[in-house]
């Protein structure tokens, strides 16, 4: 037999007897105890971080409820700065008051091509010189009657519920006059 | 490898994740001589060894929502799991000089006579050691397949290799070690032989 050979046997020899003898080794039992004992301080410790993770959800709920909300106020409030649009959509069959700030300048942009009917007063004297805000108002229908504008007959088509109309705000924030865009007739 | 659907260690995970004691007790009864065994004889320390059991099993009781079975048996897990945390400690102790732990040497007596025994105790010794001095990738097949009966698919996948590369360092291991009892032996025998004094 060669060396080798001798040296792989003895050595499978040796490996064996060595398993046999660890398979016998047991840890400790002061191991069991330790590790039982951190299971125990652990499970402790997660009560208050399930507490902590149900602060942490009402915390995002609040502020995402008050994200909300103060979006939503943002989209309440119309805001007009210069040089831009507003539109304000209304309700059939309510009414609008729309109160600016005296240091606002707000101007509103029309469409070149359009032609309005005259405007019809509907609070105080238009005076001379007056500066003059124009809010654009969408409102019912019904509501030009009332305001003594005629709407003339439609040809085919059937009328629209709502008129995009023209307020004219003094400075004084009371409405001077109305004016209705013909197209919107 | 183990069946994983009928393994009882599935549930007893599962009830461990969801904070069952008892079933964490269960795991560590049925598994802690495993890790121990295996810490034990890669780092040849009782104490170290014990600790390793301590960090394998803490690791457990915190990440075991995070065992998957389908992935391997909770023995390969904890392979994989024991062989990171001694990597890791012999890493850390490298710089440290160990003392010689007694508890290593004591052996039940089983021959019949002391000489007997004696001898035995001064091969055992001999292997452990020279597993020891094995390079760490060369050690954990020598003490996984060879010593821990592990198959060479599980111990695959519990030290990230494919089994070829198993076959390949246990062939490897098997020379080292074969070399290293060689001349261990040779060192006790010539450091046995009587001193002369010798006259000029």
């Amino acid at each position: 037999m060669k060396q080798s050979e001798r040296s792989q046997e003895r050595l499978a020899q040796s490996l064996q007897m060595l398993a046999e003898i660890e398979a016998s080794n047991e840890t400790p039992s002061r191991v069991e105890t330790v590790v039982m004992a951190r299971w125990d301080a652990m499970q402790k410790r997660r009560v208050p971080s399930r507490t902590k993770r149900v602060v942490r959800v009402a915390t995002a709920m609040a502020a995402g409820i008050t994200i909300f909300g103060a979006l939503a106020w943002h989209n309440l409030t119309v805001r007009l700065k210069p040089d831009t649009t507003a539109t304000v959509r209304l309700k059939p069959d309510t009414t609008a008051t729309v109160r600016l700030k005296p240091d606002t300048t707000a101007t509103v942009r029309l469409k070149p091509d359009t032609t309005y009917t005259t405007v019809a007063v509907v609070g105080g004297p238009l005076m001379a010189d007056e500066p003059i805000r124009v809010v654009r108002m969408r409102v019912a229908r019904s509501v030009l009657g009332e305001l003594g504008i005629p709407s003339p007959a439609q040809r085919g088509a059937a009328p629209a519920a709502t008129v995009d109309i023209d307020v004219l705000v003094g400075e004084d924030g009371v409405a001077r006059g109305v004016r209705v865009p013909i197209n919107e007739l | 490898m183990q069946d994983a659907a009928s393994s009882p260690d599935i549930d007893l995970m599962r009830r461990t994740a969801a904070g069952d004691r008892d079933a964490f007790a269960s795991l560590y009864r049925m598994h802690h001589a495993t890790v121990y065994r295996f810490a034990r004889l890669m780092t040849g320390s009782t104490t170290t060894a014990e600790d390793i059991v301590q960090e394998v099993f803490l690791a457990l009781m915190r990440d075991a929502s995070r065992y998957d079975p389908a992935r391997a048996s909770l023995t390969t897990y904890l392979y994989g799991s024991a062989r990171h945390h001694t990597r890791r400690r012999l890493l850390r102790d490298r710089f440290l000089v160990r003392l010689e732990d007694q508890a290593d040497l004591c052996l039940p007596a089983a021959s019949a006579t002391a000489a007997e025994d004696l001898i035995r105790q001064r091969d055992v010794q001999h292997v452990r050691r020279a597993i020891v001095r094995l390079p760490a990738r060369y050690r954990e097949v020598i003490v996984l397949c060879d010593l821990q009966d592990v198959s060479y698919a599980d111990a695959a996948q519990a030290l990230g290799c494919a089994i070829g590369t198993v076959r390949s360092r246990l062939h490897r291991a098997r020379h080292l070690l074969a070399d290293k009892l060689l001349r261990g032996l040779a060192c006790v025998d010539m450091a046995r032989r009587p001193t002369v004094r010798c006259e000029v």
